[in-house]
């Protein structure tokens, strides 16, 4: 017999060959290694052809993120976080231009580079602090704003000082503990406040009392390069709402495939996200929210904390029955306000 | 059991599954596989029949390729939907991903008739069987599977060696 061609091994093996043929060429391959060696290379073709035709029926499934958003842990988006950190650095910037008095705050903010906010030589006077005045009555409705510059000893600050600095660490505390807003870094006209690390506190602010703050910033900071006080830090009072509260259009930036998922610009470079749930009732969402949550991560609707303490998210039923859930680096209320902003039927 | 349903419940799964496989569409596959069936009721005197329901089914296909695109469009649209709100799906590694995605393109290389002669074989179709569905003689249709199966092997490799490259590069 001759060499057989490429086709007939096939035949042979796929045993298609007409048993005198394939007689023929198992004489044949038993004198031939050559036609051997192309029997074994047909064999591995078939059996690899074999498995790449199966590999057809791999239907991906969670390889491509799915555009469904529960599932999508969306919240974890850099993205989101470099906008809460651009508007507030944007708000403070604002604020910092503006001089006089800053008449309504609704958050305490600190602006610090995190690692200094357990300063060993902070925390000590925190709690001395808050342990003198607890006894003492805490100012009502007017605080002066502080800046924690007056880091030194309690007795050298006027007592008044004293007095709105335990507000404001009282306030920096819950705040701490609920979603303060953290600024990163400090904007552009106020370097000193990121090159010092003073912490800006404040609450309720209507009027400002800077020379205490400073002058004892000044008598014991100074001193240790900690503080470089400048004139301009007194008016430097950070809402990051403050740009919020201005009436201003929310712009849908863009929605998914699904459109359920829409992005609206609050103001330039800040963005909360829209969750239209579809006519889920409120409470199979929030079973569902809730039996997610530990592999999720994902908060419920009405969770009070947001991870991390940036994001809030609040929910309601719109008129047309969808579960709508606004989230975005904003607190509850300032949330409140921005859906007032929605499309009428999302309200 | 009539004749039909008895084509049907023989045939059905082989027929769906070759179909998707050179669809790359699930559902198309069944309308097309089911348009097989509806044929199959009206013909009489089928001889073979696992070779005429792939012939048909081929030939189909191949019509409405030509003449309905948007339609098919509009098929992969719903097929992707379905396969989004599917919440059932197998998790599927990197590799398997990859795999798939070299296979798909690595089947979609060759030749039409190659194409068609392969996935019947994976199918069981016999040669004769191949034959038929595709209008070859008997005799070629080893020619046509052994060229089929190393030109898809070949093609599958280069691009796993690609990708080698590639990630070599990204990490050098």
């Amino acid at each position: 017999m001759q060499h057989p061609d490429e086709g007939t091994i096939h035949a042979w093996i796929d045993g298609e060959l007409a048993p005198d043929d394939a007689a023929a060429l198992e004489a044949h391959l038993a004198e031939c290694p050559e036609c051997s060696a192309l029997v074994a290379e047909a064999r591995g073709l078939v059996a690899a052809s074999s498995r790449i035709v199966s590999a057809l029926d791999i239907i991906p499934g969670d390889v491509i993120p799915k555009t469904v958003p529960p599932r999508r842990p969306w919240f974890a988006s850099t993205q989101l976080r470099a906008a809460a950190a651009v508007v507030i650095v944007a708000g403070a910037s604002l604020l910092v231009a503006r001089n006089g008095e800053v008449k309504k705050m609704e958050r305490a903010v600190r602006a610090t580079a995190p690692s200094q906010v357990s300063t060993p030589a902070a925390e000590p006077m925190l709690d001395s602090a808050s342990n003198e005045i607890s006894a003492a009555p805490v100012p009502s409705a007017i605080t002066p704003a502080r800046t924690r510059a007056s880091d030194s000893a309690p007795q050298n600050a006027p007592e008044k000082a004293l007095e709105g600095k335990v507000a404001g660490v009282r306030e920096l505390k819950k705040e701490t503990a609920n979603d303060a807003i953290k600024i990163a870094a400090a904007p552009p006209p106020a370097p000193a406040v990121q090159s010092s690390g003073a912490h800006v506190i404040a609450d309720q602010v209507t009027g400002l009392k800077p020379e205490a703050a400073r002058d004892s910033a000044r008598n014991s900071l100074a001193q240790r390069r900690r503080f470089n006080a400048s004139p301009q830090l007194d008016q430097v009072v950070v809402t990051g709402v403050a740009t919020l509260t201005a009436p201003m259009p929310m712009k849908k930036l863009r929605a998914d495939s699904t459109g359920n998922v829409t992005i609206y610009e609050v103001s330039p470079g800040v963005e909360v996200t829209l969750v239209d749930n579809g006519l889920q009732s409120a409470a199979m969402l929030r079973a569902s929210a809730q039996s997610k949550e530990k592999q999720m991560a994902m908060p419920p609707p009405s969770a009070v904390p947001a991870p991390k303490g940036e994001l809030n998210s609040i929910s309601w039923t719109d008129k047309r029955g969808h579960l709508i859930v606004l989230m975005g680096p904003f607190s509850k209320e300032v949330l409140e306000n921005l859906r007032q902003r929605l499309p009428l039927e999302q309200r | 059991m009539t004749d039909v349903e008895r084509l049907f419940r023989t045939y059905n799964a082989a027929l769906v599954r070759y179909l998707t496989r050179r669809l790359g569409d699930r559902d198309w596959a069944e309308e097309v596989a089911q348009e097989t069936f509806v044929r199959a009721l009206r013909q009489d005197n089928i001889t073979n029949e696992r070779a005429w329901l792939f012939a048909v089914a081929t030939n189909l296909v191949r019509d409405e390729a030509r003449k309905d695109a948007r339609r098919r469009q509009h098929l992969a649209l719903l097929a992707a939907e379905e396969r989004e709100r599917e919440d059932e799906v197998e998790p599927t590694s990197l590799e398997q991903a990859q795999e798939a995605a070299f296979a798909r393109k690595a089947v979609d290389s060759l030749a039409e008739r190659d194409r068609l002669a392969l996935l019947m074989k994976e199918e069981g179709l016999g040669y004769s069987e191949i034959a038929e569905a595709l209008e070859l003689s008997p005799g070629s249709v080893g020619t046509t599977l052994s060229r089929a199966r190393r030109r898809l092997v070949e093609t599958y490799e280069a691009l796993q060696r690609e990708r080698e490259m590639r990630e070599k590069n990204a990490a050098s």
